[in-house]
């Protein structure tokens, strides 16, 4: 049943989220146009400038446009489904409730995957276009060498940890985040009963100032110290300190997850109440 | 054996201020049930205490011998009083929708009877009227061969050519061994098809229930006039 919530949620998703990824293809393809008026060496009319520089800027605001609108139809897409009428269909469905939960969140992690996959396919387009001329056969073998070849030198085995952790604390944030946004959704579904969107904002506003403020603190207290301790760290160790740093991380927001998700599941499962 | 047992359910949305409170009541299976009572009564707050909607605060519920949850919800079919549809849906995609969840679910019914309203398969439900999307729901709901059908209002603010339609679709494509369970205020338009019924007064307390032509027969009374009666201001 979780593939066929899946498939429902993100084919929901999905709906109007190509026309938005594929309108940034085409802004990415007008954003190279630009790099490359910029990068010209010839001397141009001034109005080609010009115009270079008002597509330049509609193309950013269109790739900011491109990931707030996938979060956009996330986060409807919970809203609709679960505290609207529609909530009345989506929780009489023969299914676990962990299972429409867990699957709003694999919906919208691929979906924001995707979106970043097509940011980056925007960027390498755009400089495609733009510096095409310039960039020589072996530019981006070049490239991967200094970056990726200098890490592994530098690292060794603990790149690949490295790599891992990375990866690792980018699904957990992106899962962390998914679930905070939820949660004051939830929140807000569950005090409000009118403008449950706006309350929803003002959930997350409380919230995010709360959270950042206690990590803010956390590191005022602790920056010094650790940055002193890092400093002192005998340079064999380095590579474990770090890979021991970000795995702390990992086991943060982990738990921050696993809150967050029994918080969420507990709402859903003993708070709900739909009008 | 009973299709719903309900023992000692008690609901409270505000706190002391229980909705249903020490509710009991057992259904068998193969009857049409009337849940009677004025607004405000707990007749939707039962309905969606079976259905999984709502969480008890106390008491059980057993539906097929099942607690509610995922096993109890395969074999309910409920309407509620709103229309629950994703608007930008097209109305064949939520039949493939029920298909793909509901293992009970009979799309070639569900197509003829939209084919007997005229309703475009492919059309976009938020095109369609409250009113056509409300008999949309229905065809949904009575085209699975469930085990209890819970109806929530189904003929309340319709006009009464829909009523009509909305009792003659609900008696003649039920599942004849499943229960209907209908609550309603509108006692006149019901009566003719419940088998059973159950009057319900505010706290979710049953002040009479039983077998319906019984009662007339007893009483010498149409269940609206006992209703009446009953509910007397």
């Amino acid at each position: 049943m979780l593939k066929k919530l899946i498939k429902y949620d993100f084919r929901a998703v999905i709906k109007y989220w190509w026309i938005a990824a594929l309108s940034s293809v085409v802004l990415s393809i007008a954003g190279g146009w630009c790099i490359s008026v910029f990068a010209s060496e010839k001397e141009l009319p001034e109005v080609l400038y010009l115009v270079a520089t008002l597509v330049a800027i509609v193309a950013v605001l269109g790739l900011c446009a491109f990931s707030v609108l996938t979060i956009v139809f996330v986060y409807s897409r919970f809203y609709k489904n679960f505290f609207t009428d529609e909530g009345y269909l989506t929780f009489t469905l023969p299914v676990k409730r962990s299972q429409l939960l867990n699957s709003k969140l694999i919906a919208s992690m691929m979906a924001s995957g995707l979106t970043s996959l097509v940011i980056i396919l925007d960027v390498a387009i755009a400089i495609f276009i733009g510096l095409n001329k310039y960039i020589e056969k072996d530019f981006f073998k070049e490239i991967w060498d200094e970056l990726v070849g200098e890490v592994i030198r530098e690292t060794g085995f603990y790149a690949v940890i490295y790599l891992v952790e990375i990866l690792l604390l980018v699904i957990l944030f992106t899962l962390f985040s998914t679930l905070f946004v939820f949660c004051c959704i939830t929140i807000a579904s569950i005090i409000a009963k009118k403008a449950k969107i706006i309350t929803a904002i003002g959930v997350y506003y409380v919230a995010n100032s709360v959270f950042t403020f206690v990590l803010q603190m956390f590191w005022l207290f602790c920056f010094d110290s650790i940055g002193n301790w890092l400093y002192d760290i005998p340079k064999n160790l380095t590579c474990p300190v770090y890979a021991l740093i970000m795995l702390t991380g990992i086991l943060f927001f982990g738990m921050c997850c696993g809150i967050l998700y029994s918080l969420q599941y507990w709402m859903l499962d003993r708070k709900l109440n739909l009008s | 054996m009973n299709i719903l047992e309900c023992k000692n359910l008690t609901k409270s949305y505000k706190k002391n201020v229980p909705v249903l409170s020490d509710f009991n009541i057992s259904i068998p299976a193969g009857r049409i049930v009337g849940l009677l009572g004025p607004n405000g009564c707990g007749k939707s707050t039962l309905m969606k205490l079976i259905s999984g909607l709502l969480q008890a605060d106390s008491g059980e519920i057993s539906v097929g011998g099942n607690p509610v949850g995922e096993n109890s919800k395969a074999l309910i079919s409920y309407l509620p009083e709103r229309t629950y549809f994703n608007s930008s849906m097209k109305v064949n995609e939520i039949i493939e929708y029920f298909e793909t969840f509901y293992a009970d679910f009979d799309s070639q019914k569900a197509y003829r009877l939209l084919a007997d309203l005229a309703i475009d398969p492919k059309a976009n439900l938020k095109s369609l009227s409250k009113g056509t999307k409300e008999k949309v729901q229905l065809i949904l709901v009575m085209s699975r061969n469930a085990k209890l059908y819970l109806l929530d209002e189904p003929i309340a603010g319709v006009d009464p050519a829909a009523r009509e339609y909305i009792l003659s679709t609900i008696v003649s494509n039920y599942n004849p061994d499943a229960t209907i369970i209908i609550t309603t205020h509108l006692i006149t338009d019901v009566e003719q098809v419940l088998d059973d019924f159950v009057f319900l007064t505010f706290g979710g307390k049953i002040i009479l229930s039983g077998n319906a032509e019984e009662a007339r027969n007893e009483n010498g009374k149409s269940l609206d006039e006992l209703f009446k009666e009953v509910f007397r201001c």
